[in-house]
């Protein structure tokens, strides 16, 4: 368990998070709290024809948890729902794969990559899942 | 050999060897020297607890109350031995008074559903926001059940409970008063004797949670004055999965069983049970017997000690503590400053690093702490915070795992900036 989750993009990622201004009228809000650490993040959302045209994140949270919903907040906007489904399957299955090999995402989310560390540590995936998993339950509710 | 000597009014106790008898503490964290910080969360076990429980499994294993072949005769007493030494180690006047449970959750959820025929809708109970989850939902789920009112004592700005208040909330609805005698976050010592004088002439009942109080010397509940109260097993370096609930004999008669089933009845017919009196009642079925025979010999463990110089030595410990956590920059300390006031347990906070992310780098050098809530998100949330970090220590903790502590703290803090 010597794998450095905290390496310099992580931080980097926590550290110049996008800001984010509350929507005015979105289609849906949604808190969600990680019960083990006090994790939380709220996201709304606003989404046209299938897509994501508006996302405001706010988190108060772990430096995994931080990082990744900056990557959300960056790359959430312009993407479909199917996107965003699958993109969040990918990542539970890089988390739970423990497999370092293989760094399987591209494009706009190939920073994911960076929380190949974060597979060894079961206890912080949910960190990193956090923002998705808000993100997944925004869309729910909105589909409904 | 480091040897912490602690000469007051009895023998010498060298806190090296007590930690010897502790084979957790002995492991090592790959290149690390294993620091344990989380004994407000679970104490490891001291080899006679294992051996007894080692003991038991092997050469008396069989049930309790049952039967009358020798193997039984000697599970039945040893699992009769462990409720004296509860008994002992509480100061109750018998050990009839001892009910085992699973752990203080059992305890209070048993507790709250053993009142709830004795309640009334719109009758009162007074908590306060310092308390751990299970000295809460128990309630919680009361109030939606019986339609009781929960009445919350305040805290002060260090997190302790202002017992002094306690007189404005009594009124003639009020039934019961359940706190905690030490926050498991804050530490805070609560001062039981004020809701004592309270409470006493008055037809209120007092329990306590005493989960992280127990393992920091015995306790005389004849002493505190209080009705019940309840501590877990796994804090005590005993095993996990048994806890115990006291009840002052005339309090216990108020309580209605939980759980029915076998062990518990006096005769049974296909329409209806009588129940037996006394602590059986509350005890059905198969009990856990080894946990509760490794429980017993955790506390004669306990009793065996020394305690006005451990308690000195904790004492010095905390005031280490406190002096160290002075020094380190953008750290603040939930609860009290005064190393009296409180137990030696310490939740904190650092600036710009998140506890889950500190604990994850101290753990990294060998030091286990645990960051997050603690179970008492009320209590986090009255100091407006999500989630701290938790160092707990206890009489087997050494003043250099401090400095060790202090110096992978500031490596932390150097890492995440």
């Amino acid at each position: 368990m010597k794998s450095d989750i905290y390496q310099d993009g992580i931080k980097q990622l926590a550290r110049t998070m996008i800001a984010s201004n509350k929507l005015d009228q979105p289609d849906t809000s949604v808190r969600l709290d990680n019960r083990l650490c006090g994790d939380r993040v709220d996201i709304e959302l606003c989404c046209n024809d299938g897509v994501v045209t508006q996302l405001h994140h706010k988190v108060r949270g772990c430096l995994l948890c931080e990082a990744a919903t900056n990557i959300v907040a960056q790359h959430g906007v312009g993407a479909t729902i199917a996107e965003l489904e699958n993109i969040t399957e990918q990542l539970i299955n890089f988390l739970n794969n423990n497999d370092n090999s293989s760094l399987p995402f591209i494009s706009s989310w190939q920073k994911l990559n960076l929380f190949s560390p974060v597979s060894q540590h079961k206890s912080r995936h949910q960190c990193v899942l956090l923002p998705f998993q808000a993100v997944q339950q925004a869309l729910a509710e909105i589909c409904q | 050999m480091s040897l912490v000597n602690l000469m007051l009014d009895k023998p010498v106790i060298d806190i090296e060897v007590l930690r010897k008898q502790v084979p957790m503490l002995n492991i090592e964290h790959d290149t690390h020297s294993f620091t344990y910080l989380d004994y407000a969360s679970t104490t490891p076990m001291p080899t006679c607890v294992l051996q007894a429980m080692w003991d038991h499994e092997t050469h008396t294993r069989s049930n309790v109350h049952r039967a009358s072949y020798q193997l039984a005769e000697r599970a039945t007493q040893a699992y009769w031995q462990a409720r004296q030494s509860v008994a002992r180690y509480l100061n109750a006047t018998k050990a009839e008074e001892i009910i085992f449970t699973s752990g203080t959750t059992a305890a209070i959820n048993m507790l709250a559903y053993g009142l709830e025929h004795q309640l009334k809708a719109g009758d009162e109970i007074i908590i306060s926001p310092a308390e751990h989850h299970s000295n809460l939902i128990p309630w919680q789920m009361l109030m939606q059940r019986k339609g009781i009112k929960l009445k919350w004592l305040p805290l002060s700005t260090d997190g302790r409970i202002e017992v002094s208040q306690l007189n404005q909330l009594i009124t003639d609805r009020t039934r019961l008063v359940a706190i905690t005698h030490a926050s498991n976050v804050t530490g805070a010592i609560t001062d039981l004797a004020v809701i004592i004088e309270h409470t006493k002439d008055k037809d209120i009942l007092v329990f306590v949670d005493g989960a992280q109080m127990a393992a920091h010397g015995p306790i005389d509940v004849q002493a505190l004055g209080v009705d019940f109260y309840a501590f877990s097993g796994h804090k005590c370096f005993g095993p996990t999965g048994i806890g115990a609930l006291w009840a002052r004999e005339e309090c216990m008669t108020l309580l209605q069983p939980l759980m029915g089933g076998g062990g518990m009845v006096q005769w049974v017919t296909p329409e209806q049970s009588e129940f037996v009196t006394g602590y059986q009642r509350f005890e059905a079925g198969t009990p856990p017997i080894g946990q509760a025979i490794g429980f017993g010999i955790a506390l004669e463990w306990l009793l065996s000690l020394p305690w006005t110089a451990i308690q000195k030595y904790e004492r010095q410990l905390t005031q280490q503590t406190l002096n160290m956590f002075r020094n380190i920059p953008g750290l603040s300390l939930l609860g009290p400053q005064d190393s009296n006031q409180r137990l030696p347990l310490f939740s904190f906070q650092l600036d710009k690093c998140h506890p889950h992310d500190i604990c994850h780098l101290l753990d990294q050098k060998g030091l286990a702490l645990r960051g997050g809530h603690h179970c008492a998100q009320p209590l986090l949330d009255y100091f407006d915070v999500g989630a701290v970090c938790r160092a707990s220590l206890s009489f087997l903790t050494l003043p250099k795992e401090i400095n060790r502590l202090n110096q992978a703290l500031i490596e932390a803090i150097e890492k995440l900036a």
